[in-house]
């Protein structure tokens, strides 16, 4: 592997924006995990787990989907 | 990300110019630079080392003869909780995440990590955790001693020292998903242009599957422990039989977590290894591609096996044939590893630097675990051998001669970049010898310990089983003077007592961070480089 320095970056904004998505999607994983686990198992029943991962995935589609329909409205 | 304007990486004084941020203390406070918090995970996760290392060597001291000779049984059973919990939470998982926080950057070609001033939060999450989990000792009651699966209904009825524990394992696990996040964001955002997903070093790679391990199972076990919590104090009966919870069910959260653990801890030590062995090779490593879908198999794989730590509580026969032959399918792409780090190594130019040694070591003892892994995924194996010295052997050579020795592998390998100091090869490989000589007297008697009955987390035993215990004491209290060895190298490069290192100390080495200067300055590619 060879390297050398190339001074065209990206947009530093472009990158902190991107991470930011990135983390937020990472960080709404690890709620849903955290809440979905005592919410199961305060439930007591086999089907409470699958639809809190159900409703989360759901959501997760319903706003990637909204929001790149929103973005594509506005260019 | 940083705001400096140019790259000082070639300059040749790249590493004094942090001249205007904090000095002292401070520095090491508020720094948002992923090598100075690197270098702290890893000096925290050696301190820690030894502290369970002294409750290691105390349990030893206990087992040396049969009946009691030092500590109360309560004690002992505080002593095995937190030996467990420092060594997994406090030391192997920090020393991973140090080594992430040193070298993804460099090997991406990142200027930092994606959020630098929560990668200083997480780590400083680390040291008051530690002190609550230490600390739980001086409180009334004690340690946690239910061992560190926490198991109810034990956990339910302790003392404070549970509470203690718990707290410490929520702010543990907030430091590791904060900085799972960070690690996956680097790597997919982050990377220098050109290289793209299928050109990252080995062990970024398993870096980022182990943060997704992370991000996926810490909430878990998480949650068990708040509704653990729950339970101890807010009438809540989520494992409490009297109250019409079901003690097993935690087992089952707690093993879902638990046995991804095991990967997260294994993983990062195949990261180092798949390094370093084409390194000292002086080949490419043999099945790039292979390797990278091993990891993720392996990964995906350990979602659907965690009971078999549970072989004995009553499971129904389709749940414990489906375990087992799941367990067993770990082995193919493990297999595959270790196959290709074989083949790596067949008709290079070896040569046996520190490193090396450690990795073959890692890859011969390792190998060894992974086969007493496979003895116990047998379920009337394993409902003989449940609970015994067997199962402490097993996992002492996966997690110690695994990731420990991968990790001090990739300590020697990475030090002249770190320090900017070749460290001492001597005592590199007497470090070495002696731990392999040390680490083996000490469990691999432990296996005919199980084999012969003895059960383990008690104080006492039957005459019988003496000798062994004997031998693997005086094996301990060896491995455990050892490890002085590596202080004492440690020191001496941090000093800069030794040869000085050039920027590419070994030959065979193609990663990113050996095109930096060694030591490696403060800010490493503020101009991106380019893959070819």
């Amino acid at each position: 592997m060879t390297a050398k320095p190339d001074p065209s970056t990206s947009s530093p904004d472009r990158v902190r924006a991107a991470n930011v998505r990135t983390a937020v999607v990472l960080a709404s994983i690890a709620v849903v995990f955290f809440f979905g686990i005592m919410f199961a198992r305060y439930m007591g029943d086999g089907e409470s787990g699958m639809t809190v991962l159900g409703v989360a995935v759901m959501l997760f589609l319903g706003l990637a989907i909204g929001r790149n329909l929103w973005k594509g409205r506005r260019s | 990300m940083s705001s400096i304007p140019h790259d000082h990486a070639h300059d040749g004084h790249g590493h004094d110019d942090h001249a205007h941020h904090p000095t002292g203390i401070m520095r090491w406070v508020t720094t948002t630079n992923h090598k100075d918090i690197g270098t702290m995970y890893l000096l925290f996760s050696l301190g820690m080392f030894f502290v369970g290392g002294v409750l290691a060597l105390t349990i030893r001291t206990e087992l040396f003869q049969p009946g009691m000779q030092v500590v109360h049984p309560e004690f002992f059973n505080s002593l095995t909780t937190l030996h467990g919990l420092i060594m997994i939470f406090g030391a192997i998982m920090p020393a991973a995440v140090g080594f992430a926080n040193w070298m993804i950057p460099m090997m991406i070609g990142a200027p930092d990590m994606a959020f630098a001033r929560m990668n200083n939060w997480s780590f400083w999450l680390l040291p008051p955790a530690a002190i609550m989990l230490i600390g739980s000792f001086f409180v009334p009651g004690g340690a946690a001693a239910g061992g560190w699966t926490l198991y109810p209904p034990l956990s339910v009825q302790a003392g404070m020292g549970t509470d203690l524990t718990i707290f410490a394992i929520h702010i543990m696990g907030a430091s590791s998903i904060m900085g799972s996040i960070n690690i996956i964001t680097t790597i997919l955002n982050m990377r220098a242009p050109g290289m793209t997903l299928m050109k990252m070093p080995m062990f970024v790679w398993t870096w980022l599957i182990t943060a997704y391990l992370l991000i996926a199972v810490m909430p878990v076990l998480a949650g068990a422990v708040t509704m653990l919590l729950t339970d101890r104090h807010f009438g809540t009966s989520f494992f409490n039989a009297a109250g019409g919870g079901d003690p097993v069910l935690f087992q089952h959260v707690f093993w879902f977590f638990g046995h991804p653990e095991v990967y997260i801890m294994i993983l990062p030590s195949f990261g180092i290894v798949s390094e370093i062995i084409p390194t000292f090779a002086r080949k490419p490593l043999f099945g790039y591609a292979s390797m990278v879908y091993a990891v993720a198999s392996i990964a995906i794989l350990s979602f659907i096996v965690w009971a078999h730590h549970m072989f004995t509580v009553g499971l129904p026969a389709a749940g414990l044939l489906f375990f087992m032959y799941a367990t067993m399918l770990i082995a193919v792409p493990t297999g595959v590893k270790v196959f290709n780090w074989l083949a790596t190594m067949w008709r290079g130019s070896m040569t046996f630097e520190t490193p090396m040694l450690f990795s073959v070591g890692f890859l011969f003892l390792f190998t060894m675990g992974g086969f007493t892994g496979l003895v116990l995924a047998i379920t009337p194996v394993d409902i003989q051998l449940q609970d015994t010295y067997y199962v402490v052997a097993h996992f002492h050579y996966v997690l110690v001669a695994g990731s420990l020795f991968a990790f001090f592998a990739g300590a020697y390998y990475w030090l002249p970049k770190w320090t900017g100091t070749m460290y001492d090869e001597t005592l590199g490989k007497w470090h070495f010898w002696a731990a392999m000589i040390t680490f083996n007297i000490t469990f691999f008697p432990m296996h005919f310990l199980g084999l012969a009955g003895m059960p383990r987390r008690i104080p006492d035993y039957a005459q019988q089983f003496t000798d062994w215990n004997m031998v693997a004491t005086v094996g301990a209290f060896g491995f455990g003077i050892s490890q002085l060895i590596f202080v004492w190298v440690l020191i001496k490069c941090m000093r800069g007592d030794g040869a000085k290192a050039p920027a590419k100390p070994w030959e065979g080495a193609d990663t990113l961070e050996w095109t930096l200067p060694s030591p490696a300055p403060y800010h490493s590619f503020e101009t991106p480089p380019v893959i070819k």
